[in-house]
């Protein structure tokens, strides 16, 4: 290489890494740039962002009359793909002179291969695939790269290519939320990175944003732009400044109080004008408090104040605020990085840009649960997920798991987690490459093991592909393949389960088995904003349900099969008791539900207080086990014509005949109290297909005149003073 | 094309998200739609990490055209 006459002989530049040598790119001339390439690319060692883009970067200085020599260092075989380096860069290449077939094909391996570059390569397939007008390709590299970063950078530019993505050809499956960000400092920032992260939670988002530093006067002026909006979902967006807490507060009791006064006045504002969930961030300790010490401990002191206010908002909340826990947000981020000074002074943004994405991830996942789609069930591979080792070949007494080594603890230590999953209601199920035998082996034989056989809900050991194998697991739980998580060490199955059913959340195990439960943990994927105790019996219900599955396999015929299991429904009107198991049920049934109408719990509770609405629950209970609270009625009174507002059910009791037991009572209610008609709509959705024919089936007669009847609303009545009922096998124990 | 200008051309494509961008001194806001505040904030903290300074608030504000930028690092 030539490069004396810069100053560098090539004896002295092969004492310095690659890494060391590509920052002098730019003194190279175009026609030595070849040379200085394969020199580089070949002495590289590990993948790294900076050799990435400065190789990147000056690709467009090659000279262009001679790219015969150039085109040969793409080929499959050249010595450039030895490297992950050189892989990356004839990948950029390829992009760069259009080949964009073998760009696909080259990017598909650096995403697979370097994991660095997963985010990057997927961008980079996104961007080429909406380019040939691939959508759904396009769509699914998209999502890809927005779960494998947290990288600002990266997520601002999927946010772009989303947008144009979204222009040229709107999502199917997708849904849609408009959401109002009110903030004390800026927020044009956060911006790219909510939509790049609600889009990887299966969110498309419409922002407003408040005129910078009007929080208040957005909030408090009924005509301002936010009510124009009509958000369904609004984040109060402030941090420790806001509070402007001098060291000592002398009169820290009242600064407290008045304080949670101040924002709960805002959150009865909004709820009084709009029908929202409010996300309502709490405030992070200062990263340098003066005080240090007696700050903490002094009840007068900031940061103890700081607490005291956090504790407050909690315990003053209302059903339809939820607490963002932004201190422990930044905690887990790192306190020092995270209040990074210089971003504050400069563009009044706070905190750290490269936290924003941790940030949103915690907004999604509250999101998520408020519209019942956190995901309920985790799937677990055996071999290297559960266990160290592959047990059909190390044996019993050759995989690692409890003590004494570290490697054997980390992974019991992973098994306590998921314990602790099951315990707060997520059912787990086993899916593994094994034969049956030797993968129940060591829950039975092996003291390491803290999870026992009877912990799964679910257990296929088997030699099908997974995705076959998940299909399956959804159907026997009778969950959606949405609800599902799924964890294995193996990259090819955790692809192959990606590109088969991209609706499963897919989480690739770190390398090193300590770090499993971050792996895991990070997703949010089992966030919920309130834990009922049926949350915590699920396990048990869904337990029986398999139970019941036996029986009725065993059972001559269906209709005997319900009577054996001897059903029993007590039912009433909503009350305060039931008022959170009722409107969590309004909220995320989504299959067996013939109008999907949400309500929040004032909402619900409102209609406990009119004359005009009959209300009722049902709990569903046989010889298997109580089923909890899993039906509701909603019944609005039209002189003597009862219209069904809300019809659902909970999806593990469909089948039962529980929706008879239901339409039954409605009759029977509707007849004492005077009324000849029964009015039924069905309002279709992209999930509750099952219950289209719902009521044709029960004889009601659709109302063609009805001009509520469109393309996706039917209406349909039933004259209840001559009428046949449908048998249902529940007997009824009232309340 | 001298180092510093090629160096936030290639920002200025990746914020801007148009492979083929080209950009010189006179490249100001109005010449591209999407150059709007928050873009010129992503630039600024692109360019000071490539570049190793850092901008204060009120050269931030000065901002609207490439030659600021050049003029600014």
């Amino acid at each position: 290489m030539s490069l004396s006459k810069h100053k560098f002989s090539l004896e002295n530049i092969e004492k310095l890494s690659a890494s060391n040598i590509i920052p002098l790119i730019s003194a190279i001339e175009p026609d030595e740039l070849l040379e200085f390439y394969d020199y580089v690319i070949d002495n590289s060692d590990e993948y790294n962002k900076k050799d990435h883009y400065l190789l990147r970067d000056n690709l467009r200085r090659f000279p262009k009359n001679d790219t015969s020599i150039f085109q040969k260092r793409l080929e499959h075989n050249s010595d450039w793909q030895k490297t992950s380096l050189g892989k990356v860069i004839i990948a950029e290449a390829l992009h760069l002179e259009k080949q964009n077939v073998e760009a696909i094909k080259v990017w598909h391996e650096t995403a697979d291969s370097i994991k660095e570059c997963n985010a990057y390569a997927n961008l980079a397939l996104a961007r080429l695939y909406r380019e040939l007008d691939y959508f759904e390709l396009a769509y699914l590299a998209l999502k890809s790269s927005s779960t494998a970063t947290n990288d600002y950078y990266t997520l601002t530019q999927i946010a772009k290519v989303l947008k144009k993505l979204v222009k040229k050809s709107p999502p199917l499956e997708i849904t849609k939320i408009k959401l109002a960000i009110l903030s004390t400092s800026t927020t044009s920032l956060i911006l790219p990175i909510l939509h790049a992260k609600a889009f990887s939670n299966n969110i498309l988002l419409e922002i407003y944003e408040s005129p910078y530093g009007n929080l208040k006067q957005d909030i408090m002026n009924p005509e301002s732009g936010l009510y124009k909006f009509q958000p369904e979902f609004i984040i109060l967006y402030c941090h420790w400044r806001d509070l402007k807490l001098s060291i000592l507060t002398e009169d820290s009791d009242r600064i407290v109080t008045e304080t949670v006064k101040e924002w709960k006045s805002y959150w009865d504002l909004l709820n009084g004008r709009l029908n929202c969930q409010i996300l309502q961030h709490n405030f992070d300790l200062s990263a340098t408090d003066s005080l240090g010490y007696i700050g903490h401990s002094n009840i007068s002191g900031r940061t103890r104040t700081i607490r005291r206010i956090n504790e407050e908002l909690l315990l003053q909340k209302t059903q339809s605020v939820h607490i963002v826990d932004f201190d422990n947000i930044a905690a887990n981020f790192g306190r020092l990085q995270w209040d990074e000074l210089s971003n504050w002074l400069r563009a009044q943004q706070y905190p750290n840009t490269n936290a924003l994405s941790d940030l949103c991830e915690s907004y999604m996942s509250l999101i998520r649960s408020v519209l019942g789609a956190s995901s309920k069930v985790l799937v677990l591979d055996l071999d290297n997920t559960l266990w160290g080792g592959v047990i059909g070949e190390d044996g019993l007494g050759g995989i690692k798991i409890g003590p004494p080594s570290p490697t054997g603890e980390a992974f019991s230590a992973f098994q306590e987690y998921i314990l602790e999953l099951k315990q707060r209601g997520i059912i787990l199920a086993v899916c593994s490459k094994n034969n049956e035998a030797d993968a129940k082996l060591p829950f039975e034989k092996h003291d390491g093991m803290v999870l026992k056989l009877n912990d799964f809900i679910v257990f296929k050991a088997n030699w099908l592909d997974k995705a076959t194998n998940l299909i399956e697991i959804a159907k026997e739980i009778n969950v959606g393949i949405d609800s599902l998580v799924f964890v294995d060490d193996n990259p090819f199955e955790c692809k192959l389960v990606r590109s088969k059913l991209p609706m499963v959340k897919v989480v690739q195990l770190p390398e090193t088995p300590s770090e499993y439960i971050h792996g895991l943990h990070h997703g949010k994927f089992f966030e919920s904003i309130s834990l009922s105790n049926d949350d915590i019996n699920r396990n048990k219900s869904y337990k029986s349900n398999i139970e019941r599955q036996h029986h009725l396999d065993s059972s001559t015929s269906l209709e005997e099969y319900l009577d054996s299991l001897k059903m029993e429904s007590s039912h009433d009107k909503f009350n305060e008791l039931v008022m959170e198991r009722v409107t969590q049920l309004i909220n995320k049934t989504n299959q067996f539900n013939l109008t999907t109408r949400r309500r929040n719990i004032d909402e619900v509770r409102k209609l406990t207080e009119s004359k005009k609405w009959w209300t009722q629950w049902f709990r569903l209970s046989d010889q298997f086990g109580d089923n909890g609270l899993i039906g509701i009625v909603i019944c609005k009174i039209i002189d003597t014509c009862w219209e069904v507002d809300t019809l659902l059910m909970s999806c593990r009791v469909i089948g039962r005949t529980m929706e008879d037991f239901m339409l039954n009572t409605i009759i029977d209610a509707a007849i004492i109290s005077g009324a000849t008609e029964v009015r039924g709509i069905y309002i279709e959705s992209a999930k509750n297909n099952l219950v289209a024919d719902f009521y044709p089936s029960k004889g009601f007669i659709l109302d063609d005149n009805n001009e509520i009847n469109s393309e996706s609303v039917s209406v349909h009545t039933l004259n209840i003073q001559y009428i046949n009922r449908s048998k249902s096998h529940i007997e009824d124990k009232g309340i | 094309m001298n180092d510093k200008l090629s160096t936030i051309q290639r920002i200025f494509r990746d914020v801007l998200d148009e492979p083929d961008l080209d950009v010189d001194e006179s490249f100001s806001m109005q010449d591209h739609e999407d150059w709007d505040s928050v873009a010129t904030v992503q630039i600024v903290l692109a360019i000071e990490e490539s570049f190793g300074k850092r901008l204060s608030t009120d050269e931030v504000a000065e901002i609207s055209s490439v030659a600021d930028i050049l003029r600014l690092f």
